[in-house]
């Protein structure tokens, strides 16, 4: 029994410490490289690149550095293309070394594993061949996002690469509509994100087309709160482990004691004090507990740490790091399963010797449940419930773990179940098949739709949210929303809402909310009208007009093309393309990455429900295994005996998984994106 | 011959420290009589007793019950055995704490085929004002009352006793003992008792001595009368 709790506490605590530990070393490792790259404060968009005068004069006020990038079709998917850096968001080289020639490229580390690109490989991006100089990563791009509101990112078919500054300049004359004016920026002299947004947005006849504040960035930040998330559940998983273990282990010594009172009494009759008792009986559980927490610290360091970090080293860009143990964890494990194993122990070890001598040696029989009217049952029934109250305390336990069990279970399977369903949920509600970024007010092709599309942000209970607004036309063919043109209504717009945003967020029809720009300066009230079902990301949407003047202030503007079929790429200037595919794509990615959490979540309540069940049946049948023998003595069979003591827990069980269903789906809301 | 027991031999331990406990016995004893087994701490008479209730397993020799041999049988064949044949008392009651007087004796009526009427059994023992009253709530000779009722209930053909009344005072010991002979007169029960007390022999209809694992003395007791109006200083 002990080696089975001290195997409990040693994988149960070992996983928490060390996927903690792995992800503690994960988030100073990422800090570390954002401080060696000079990580910007934000990055801007324009429509017009920005001249060197105009950015010299405000050079007291802020650092502002070309980061221009176009989407380019490589060999395999497509690459978002910078020139080289200078002293923003440098990158890390983890292998090789940055682009010198005209025909070299840096690849990001993920899409070179994945297909199998290393140092030396060719490579064609834009029609042109590029040999790999080096692999590595780039700090604003940690989760490799194509768009800012994607849930997730697909590293095989997008990410990023840098070429010198040479063969960004012959890439810039080929295609210079494709090239996004991008900038990074960092603040001087405390200004403001307002300041250097009014910077970028009365530039020059200009227009800035996007803003984001690094804060918010979710390509920059999204790795630390999915780590912060992962440490609180994990943590207090861990603090409800240790509870349920010593519980359990308690159980088992007042059993022991239970047995061994004629000595304890004796022993009290000569003298010795109930400090010196409690102390012999805890002694053995204390090393245990203290045993455990100390493998745990070494199963999680050599076993666990690279295991459970390894969803987030693949899902996310950075450079690779070495697990160390903070001192947090060490005291945490050192000191906690003890302490808590201690205080239970004496408090239920006290209640149990608190008696005299005689009272200890011959305590009274309790006979728990004498209250009970049973008259009207069987004979089984009534000796079952006599025995349920009877073990009471091993029941609750049982029933704890059951339950512990039961939400691990569920959780781990609704992680699953979520993204397959909105796997299916695309199918149904994404009708477009191409959306494409464009510039400039062209001729719509033909079969395409216009649409004005921004990246919005909301405040959330936890965090701020990525939204997407969509513009659309009054009756388009791809979306089932309303969006008849109404304008604003004291300044209030609209719009329709997704059901994924409505459910998330706890928004009903006729709510006012309010929404942000991605840099959190600008804000926009919206009232919701309808809600639509759309499953990807969080959305809402509103009449095209609408949506221009409310972001642009001006009418008859569109970014945006949503198509059924693959436009003529040199009839329109397209910054970005996007395919609905690349939405299913991605959530394979994100089921991928999460595999190892949802096989843990399952194995972790398999072990639980297993391990407790076993410990507290075995332990009520040993307590009972006096009436077993006078009832085989009596002429029960086995089968018999077994229908009075097994059967009966048998129902409670069930009874115990049945109850636990419902809430523990509570937990798990069905329709859950994020 | 209602019970033939030949040659019966058990020892425990191993090797130096073997012990032979039961030596080579062999005894008849009829249907319907009281055999009283009697001897000395640690003469074997107990261990005997186990045998004969097949909660024990003897080393060689047989033991024929109604004509089976219930040496020869395995595991769930000696369940049916004790649940077909037998009724045990024993000398610390051995109730099941946390059942009432009447689930205690249900215990037993649930495995029998032609039971006893179980209200008429309580009145019988005299436990019908505490027949919901938990084991602790019962003095000594109400639980031995209630064992009985345990092991009569089911008209065993066979009732083992060992020390039924060593552990209660000498006027509760008499009711009991009482109480046991009229069920004998009553239902025809086989009835062996180990006993210590040679003064209760009286009520045996026949009577063995064990010393050092073997019969000493096997005997029809010529001298039977009751045990009603025995006094305390005998008990």
């Amino acid at each position: 029994m002990y080696l089975a709790i001290f195997i409990i506490l040693a994988i149960g605590l070992g996983t928490v410490f060390g996927g903690n530990a792995g992800d503690d070393s994960m988030i100073q490792t990422v800090e570390q490289f954002f401080d060696d790259a000079s990580l910007c404060d934000g990055s801007a968009s324009v429509l017009y690149p920005l001249s060197e005068d105009y950015i010299e004069k405000s050079s007291d006020r802020f650092l502002v550095e070309e980061a221009f990038y176009t989407d380019m079709e490589a060999s395999v998917g497509t690459l978002r293309v910078f020139g080289s850096r200078k002293t923003i968001n440098t990158p890390y080289v983890e292998n090789g070394r940055l682009p010198e020639g005209d025909n070299e490229i840096f690849l990001e580390k993920h899409y070179a594993d994945l297909n199998g690109y290393t140092c030396g490989s060719s490579i064609i991006a834009g029609e042109k061949k590029y040999t790999v100089s080096g692999t590595g990563c780039l700090p604003d791009y940690v989760y490799v996002l194509k768009r800012i509101n994607d849930m997730s990112s697909h590293t095989a078919s997008f990410s990023t690469a840098i070429v010198s500054e040479e063969a960004f300049s012959e890439i810039k004359e080929e295609f210079p509509e494709k090239i996004i004016a991008n900038y990074f920026f960092i603040l001087k002299n405390n200004e403001t994100y307002e300041s250097v947004k009014e910077f970028f947005s009365s530039a020059e006849n200009n227009i800035c087309t996007e803003f984001i504040n690094s804060d918010t960035n979710p390509r920059i930040n999204t790795y630390k709160e999915d780590c912060y998330i992962v440490k609180r559940a994990t943590f207090i998983f861990a603090v409800i482990l240790m509870i349920v273990i010593s519980y359990v282990m308690c159980v088992f010594l007042q059993n022991r004691i239970e047995r061994e009172r004629k000595y304890i009494g004796t022993l009290s009759a000569l003298g010795y004090r109930k400090r010196e008792l409690i102390f012999h009986y805890l002694g053995l559980p204390l090393i245990i507990s203290e045993a455990g927490g100390i493998d745990s610290l070494i199963a999680g360091y050599f076993i666990f740490s690279k295991m459970l970090t390894k969803d987030s080293t693949d899902l996310y860009s950075m450079p690779d790091f070495k697990v160390s143990m903070p001192l947090y964890i060490i005291l945490f494990a050192v000191i906690v399963p003890p302490l808590i194993m201690f205080v239970i122990g004496t408090f239920m070890l006290t209640r149990k010797i608190a008696s005299t001598p005689n009272e200890i040696i011959k305590p009274k029989h309790k006979a728990p449940g004498t209250k009970l009217k049973l008259s009207g049952l069987s004979y089984i029934t009534r000796y079952r419930t006599r025995q349920f109250f009877k073990e009471l305390t091993g029941n609750a336990v049982m029933i704890f773990g059951v339950f512990i069990s039961t939400v691990l279970l569920i959780l781990g399977y609704s992680i699953y179940s979520s993204i397959k369903k909105y796997q299916s949920d695309i199918d149904g509600t994404v009708k477009y098949k191409y959306m494409y970024y464009v510039t400039g007010n062209d001729q719509v092709p033909e079969g395409a739709e216009k649409a004005e599309i921004h990246n919005l942000k909301y405040k959330g209970s936890i965090s701020d949210l990525d939204i997407t607004l969509f513009g659309i036309s009054e009756n388009s063919r791809f979306f089932t929303a309303d969006t008849a043109e109404r304008g604003a209504d004291n300044d209030v717009y609209t719009v329709s809402v997704s059901d994924s945003f409505a459910e998330k967020c706890g928004i009903h029809e006729n709510d006012v909310f309010t929404v942000t720009d991605t840099s959190g300066i600008d804000e926009y009230t919206l009232k919701a009208g309808e809600i639509v079902p759309y499953s990807v990301g969080l959305s809402v949407f509103i009449n095209i007009n609408d949506a221009t003047l409310m972001i642009n202030g001006e009418r008859d503007h569109y970014n945006t093309l949503l198509t059924e079929n693959e436009i003529d790429k040199d009839s329109v200037n397209i910054l970005a393309a996007y395919t609905s595919v690349e939405y299913t794509e991605a959530a394979d990615s994100m089921l991928e990455s999460l595999m190892l959490i949802i096989i843990a979540l399952l194995g972790s309540a398999a072990i639980i429900f297993v391990t407790v069940l076993f410990l507290m049946l075995k332990f009520m049948t040993d307590k009972a295994k006096n009436n077993i023998s006078l009832l085989k003595i009596l002429g029960y069979h086995s089968n018999e005996v077994n229908k009075i003591y097994l059967g009966g827990e048998t129902y409670i069980i069930i009874i115990a998984i049945l109850l636990s269903l419902p809430l523990g789906t509570l937990n798990c809301p069905p329709k859950s994106r994020q | 011959m209602f019970i033939e027991i030949k040659k019966l031999n058990k020892s425990y331990g191993e090797g130096d420290n073997k012990i032979k406990v039961i030596n080579n016995v062999s005894l008849d004893i009829e249907k319907g009589t009281i055999c009283m087994i009697i001897g000395a701490s640690g003469s074997g008479k107990s261990t005997f007793l186990n045998l004969i209730g097949a909660m024990d397993v003897a080393d060689s020799g047989s033991i024929v019950i109604d004509g089976k041999d219930i040496t020869k049988l395995k595991a769930a064949k000696l369940t049916d055995y004790r649940r077909e044949y037998l009724g045990y008392i024993f000398q610390f009651y051995n109730l099941i704490p946390d059942l009432t007087v009447l689930e205690n004796i249900e215990t037993t009526q649930y495995l029998g085929k032609d039971n006893m009427d179980i209200d008429e059994l309580i009145r019988l023992l005299g436990l019908e004002e505490h027949k919901n009253k938990f084991p602790s709530q019962l003095s000594g000779g109400q639980q031995q009352r209630c064992a009985i009722g345990r092991a009569l209930v089911k008209k065993p053909s066979i009732l083992l006793c060992d020390e039924p009344t060593g552990a209660l005072d000498s006027k509760t010991s008499q009711d009991i003992l009482e109480l046991l002979e009229e069920l004998n007169e009553k239902f025809g029960t086989t009835i062996i008792m180990v006993t210590h007390n040679n003064d209760i022999t009286c009520m045996a209809d026949h009577i063995v001595v064990f010393s050092d694992g073997k019969i000493v003395r096997s005997s029809k007791n010529k001298n039977k009368r009751s045990i009603k109006g025995m006094r305390n200083s005998a008990l």
